[in-house]
């Protein structure tokens, strides 16, 4: 399986997922500049963490128009796996290939440490290796965490199992339904706001998410039928 | 030229915990009169346009970049008209 | 061209005494160094040149007490950081920069800007920032909402600059005092990793080669921040604070991956670089001449520009954030060009090296600068300065020494962890991105920040201490113990000390005895780096931090970097199992002077700081770490402020162990003594007796890890029975809580 981190102009997780992939999975992975067209050859693409565009006018707000986007909507559409970490969340929303938003964090501030999660959704090519209702503990990062969605969405999405983790003692940012991670309706779009990608080693304090990583490469190149 | 000032700000119906904290910070001040505080930014966009084709510039600039329609709304009004 | 003055009325009017220029300087520029009347551009480049922040005039003669070589020392002081080798052609780069002056007035963009800065001079090195640190200084919060909001704003800043750019803040420290009232201290410290074969300098040579402007457009930020940063605060002197400068962390990430990519990949068309600090543009580019011995060209109409009709004397005075200078091989130009197009960057080209050594700048098609390069660096007249012993220090050596009246150890203890200075900081450092990159071994709230290299069994370890009340009571002792204090941190965590950056931050120089604090506490700090073998590689001094008249203590600030050779040796700082032996490390003494105890009880500091044996603390250290090394220790907290107790309870917050200890060869009030050089270790049982061994009387074993999570001390005049889960409460909930206090 071939993935591609792509590079957004201000992120700066890329190195992260690079790594967790290359040197703690060891993947076929790859970086891709914001300024490619297209994602050819690639059977699954990561969005890392970081401040595309420095955040400016709305986290993952302006990242949407580079050149790169239609072909991460296009692996989207075709079903391959898409993952967005933190920014990389934002810019799914953003991009309309994820329902919902992330607000400011309620706290009014940008929080990092190390917090409880619940697996609640086993079932994706994302979280195979996981057990239903497993508790977890990944580092999050960020100011504008705080997922919303209006009513119907958020019954939608608990309806059809979409929500992917939640958060499991403290919610840090406001979310509803103490919201951390998300798929759409197809299931192979995940977008979540902790960062499994800081968590592949225990030297570092965590290896809670590394199996997310392992999941998905065990699936090999399939894709997620609709 | 004309000058537009685009106002955005979360819907009535999305928390707005700064707006909260402001409204705090007011009450702080001996300001009690003060019942609510809703925060919200605006952009002056200054374009060379007039009439209908100011109003679809506006519109499609709003909708497509400057309010994320899930949470967020706008207003608009016109400062300076040539 | 637009001269508000001409050089006859500038010599009548004297403007440049509002520049911090002294009529001394300004007629021996014009008598001895020109031989001519300066024009206005011309004055207002040597005010900031010549200012104590670009100059280092009043501080050079002491600056060179400091040792700054060793056998792994690449570059030292005088290029934009200090590096040193880590072995396998490998290096570490490291400074720190004080911002007090701009985070005092705005808090949010003073300590933003203060850490854009410090990344700046760490990748124009050519290597790659991998941690920030901080050292800030507040004055108290109880009940002082204005203090409350510069705390929340500053950090603010530092986080939202660090965590956008993606570099791990890793360590720091936060303390508050009366004397940060009205001046508070942000030092923020950056430490970068490269290959030793891409060292770059700032250095401009080679007739024809370019000088290029890269990165954010010049606008009139901060016109004179140099000389602000070289006066004092008072009342009146208000409307001078807008030279604040706004930051842009998202174009310095650009311009930092773009500044790698030329440095990394194609070093043969770059000569040099270096950032654009104090001084903007006129600094970076009579430097690099300077360094390069050229001579220098610049026509001002190409700089980039934000606001429309700039002066040339605005253009080259301009503190707008995000830009580099480069020297660049006559044509490459284009390629240059093409590498920051990518990330949406602007590289122009803006002059060129000279043959002779003139600085020559030419604005609105006129000439509006024609001097000596060297007369704007190299020629600046050092000061010589009055000093003369504060009075309070002889009058304290006359005075009886203060005992602390200790009635219930375990209530004292108690008071002290809700100290701001030594409560919880997490709810601060918890808005710094500390992980990302992830590499960082320790996080914030130990005693150093670790780092791993990827790819190498190694590590670094980074600090940064201050503390300025032993400063002002005792400068020499107090120089000491900050270099100590970092040692100790370092090889609390299993490292080597290296080397050290510093901020010396202190009143106005002109005062004598001012002077003498600033010089004898330098002697404290450089005899002990010589003891620890750690040269000074770079740093930088800010002197008249001052609010209507009242100066801060005297407050060394000293950031170390150590290097852990086996990363899997990393010691943590908290207890690790229950029956693992507990061991403290260097004697005890009555150290109350300036320590946190005597504040807390007294309001106030005093007595005099006791000077201790730095070869002995020296040599029992090395063999604790040796101790480390080997894998013998399970864990080790050095002790600083609030001594050995509330240093005991930091070893059990966050785990669920307790202590059970004798210590009846200590009295309650040495309990919270602050004598310089200790530290608290436990031992596996099976491991006991060989460190016990190693140590020999330099640590007395007093008891074990409990599973009880109780603390338990029974000391020769009292005890200590508390449950560790309420003191933890304490701890945490001190900070946020003072953060909010109203009358």
């Amino acid at each position: 399986m071939r993935i591609a981190v792509v590079v957004f102009p201000g992120s700066n997780c890329d190195i992260d997922l690079y790594e967790a992939l290359h040197s703690v999975c060891q993947a076929d992975v790859e970086y891709v500049s914001h300024h490619e067209k297209s994602l050819a050859g690639f059977d699954a693409v990561m969005l890392p963490g970081g401040f595309s565009y420095g955040d400016y006018l709305r986290a993952g707000a302006i990242a949407r128009f580079t050149n790169i986007m239609p072909a991460i909507i296009k692996m989207a559409n075709e079903g391959k796996p898409v993952f967005g970490t933190c920014n990389g969340f934002q810019i799914l929303t953003e991009a309309g290939l994820l329902p919902g938003a992330l607000k400011r964090n309620d706290c009014q501030r940008f929080v990092c440490k190390t917090i409880p999660l619940e697996v609640v959704n086993n079932e994706t090519v994302f979280t195979r290796q996981y057990q239903k209702h497993e508790r977890i503990a990944l580092p999050i990062a960020h100011a504008d965490g705080s997922y919303y969605a209006d009513q119907k969405t958020l019954d939608q999405l608990e309806e059809n199992h979409q929500v992917v983790f939640r958060y499991a003692e403290e919610n840090p940012n406001g979310s509803l339904h103490n919201i951390a991670g998300i798929v759409n309706e197809r299931g192979n779009v995940l977008g979540m706001m902790p960062h499994p990608e800081r968590a592949v080693e225990a030297l570092l304090g965590s290896s809670d998410g590394l199996r997310l990583f392992k999941s998905l490469l065990a699936n090999g190149t399939a894709k997620v039928e609709a | 030229m004309t000058k537009v000032r685009i106002f955005v700000s979360y819907k009535q119906s999305v928390f707005d915990p700064q707006g909260e904290t402001i409204k705090d910070a007011i009450h702080a001040l001996g300001h009690d009169e003060v019942t609510a505080v809703q925060v919200g930014k605006f952009f002056d966009v200054t374009l060379d346009a007039a009439g209908d084709k100011l109003t679809a510039a506006v519109k499609e600039i709003a909708d497509q970049l400057l309010v994320n329609f899930n949470m967020e709304t706008y207003t608009y009004r016109v400062l300076e008209e040539a | 061209m637009k001269q508000a003055m001409t050089p006859e009325e500038i010599k009548e009017k004297k403007p440049y005494l509002d520049w911090s220029l002294s009529e001394a300087e300004y007629n021996y520029i014009s008598e001895t160094l020109l031989g001519r009347l300066p024009n206005y551009t011309e004055t207002g480049l040597f005010s900031a040149m010549w200012s104590e922040h670009c100059s280092y005039k009043k501080s050079k003669p002491v600056l060179r007490l400091f040792p700054n070589k060793n056998s792994r020392v690449l570059q030292g002081p005088g290029e934009g950081a200090g590096v040193v080798d880590i072995d396998d052609g490998q290096a570490v780069v490291f400074k720190a920069e004080s911002h007090n002056h701009p985070t005092t007035v705005e808090p949010y963009q003073g300590a933003a800007t203060g850490i854009g800065g410090i990344l700046r001079d760490i990748f124009s090195m050519g290597a790659r920032p991998i941690a920030s640190l901080d050292s800030l200084h507040f004055g108290e919060i109880k009940n002082d909402s204005q203090m409350q909001m510069k705390v929340e704003n500053t950090v603010r800043g530092i986080g939202d600059y660090g965590n956008c750019m993606g570099i791990p803040t890793v360590a720091g420290e936060t303390t508050f005092d009366p004397c940060y009232q009205g001046n508070i201290l942000c030092n923020a410290m950056s430490v970068g990793l490269m290959e030793q074969k891409d060292i770059q300098k700032g250095t401009a040579t080679g007739i024809g080669n370019a000088v290029m402007y890269v990165g954010a457009k010049t606008g009139r930020d901060g016109i004179h921040g140099a000389t602000f940063a070289s006066a004092d605060f008072s009342d009146e002197n208000a409307t001078q604070r807008s030279a604040v400068q706004v930051g842009d962390p998202f174009m310095e990430k650009l311009l930092l991956e773009a500044c790698l990519e030329l440095i990394t990949e194609h070093p043969d068309w770059l000569v040099g670089i270096q950032d654009m600090g104090a001084a903007g543009i006129v600094s970076s580019s009579a430097e690099m001449a300077a360094e390069g011995k050229s001579g220098m060209t610049l026509n001002l109409d190409l700089v980039p520009q934000r606001e429309p009709e700039m002066s040339a004397y605005e253009i080259m005075l301009s503190e707008s954030q995000e830009r580099m200078l480069l020297c660049v091989n006559k044509g490459h130009e284009d390629d240059v060009q093409k590498i920051f197009a990518f990330y949406g960057l602007e590289a122009v080209t803006i002059g060129r090296i000279t043959a002779g050594h003139d600085y020559v700048l030419f604005h609105d098609g006129q000439e509006v600068c024609h001097i000596p390069v060297t007369s704007l660096t190299d020629d600046v007249l050092e000061e010589e300065s009055a000093e003369k012993m504060p009075a309070r220090i002889e009058k304290a050596a006359a005075m009886p020494a203060w005992q602390p009246q200790i009635i219930d150890a375990g209530e004292t203890l108690r008071q002290l962890l809700q100290q701001s200075t030594i409560a919880d900081k997490s709810s601060l450092y918890q808005q710094y991105d500390s992980q990302v990159r992830t590499n960082t071994v320790v996080g914030p709230g130990s005693d150093a920040g670790v780092i791993r290299i990827r790819g190498t069994r190694k590590g670094l370890a980074m600090t940064t201490d201050g503390n300025g009340r032993f400063v002002y009571l005792n400068p020499e002792v107090g120089g000491k113990i900050a270099l100590v204090e970092a040692a100790a941190n370092i090889m609390a965590s299993g490292a080597e000390p290296l080397a050290i950056t510093d901020c010396l931050n202190y009143g106005d120089p002109h005062d004598p005895e001012i002077f003498w604090e600033l010089h004898h506490s330098v002697q404290g700090m450089a005899a002990a780096c010589r003891e620890f073998d750690t040269p000074v590689i770079s740093g930088n001094v800010s002197l008249y931090n001052e609010n209507n008249g009242q100066a801060i203590h005297p407050t060394p600030m000293v950031g170390m970097v150590g290097l852990v050779k086996d990363i899997d040796h990393v010691i943590p700082s908290f207890a690790q199992h229950a029956g693992d032996q507990v061991f403290i490390v260097g004697k005890t003494g009555d150290d109350y002077a300036g320590s946190e105890l005597q504040k807390m009880l007294t309001g106030n500091i005093s007595g005099v700081v006791n000077d201790f044996d730095l070869h002995h603390v020296h040599e029992y250290m090395r063999r604790l770490l040796a101790e480390m090394q080997t894998g013998r220790v399970a864990s080790a907290h050095d002790l600083s402020e609030g001594g050995l107790g509330v240093a005991l309870a930091e070893t059990l917050f966050k785990t669920d162990l307790g202590l059970d200890l004798n210590l009846g060869h200590m009295t309650t009030a040495q309990l919270f003594s602050e004598t310089p050089g200790r530290f608290i270790v436990t031992v596996p049982a099976d491991q006991a007796e060989s460190f016990a061994q190693s140590l020999g009387d330099d640590a007395v074993c007093v008891g074990e890890v409990t599973n009880s999570h109780w603390l338990a001390l029974r000391l020769a005049n009292g005890e200590v029975y508390q449950n560790v889960s309420e003191l933890q409460q304490r701890w945490e909930e001190a900070l946020p809580c003072q953060l909010k206090s109203r009358d």
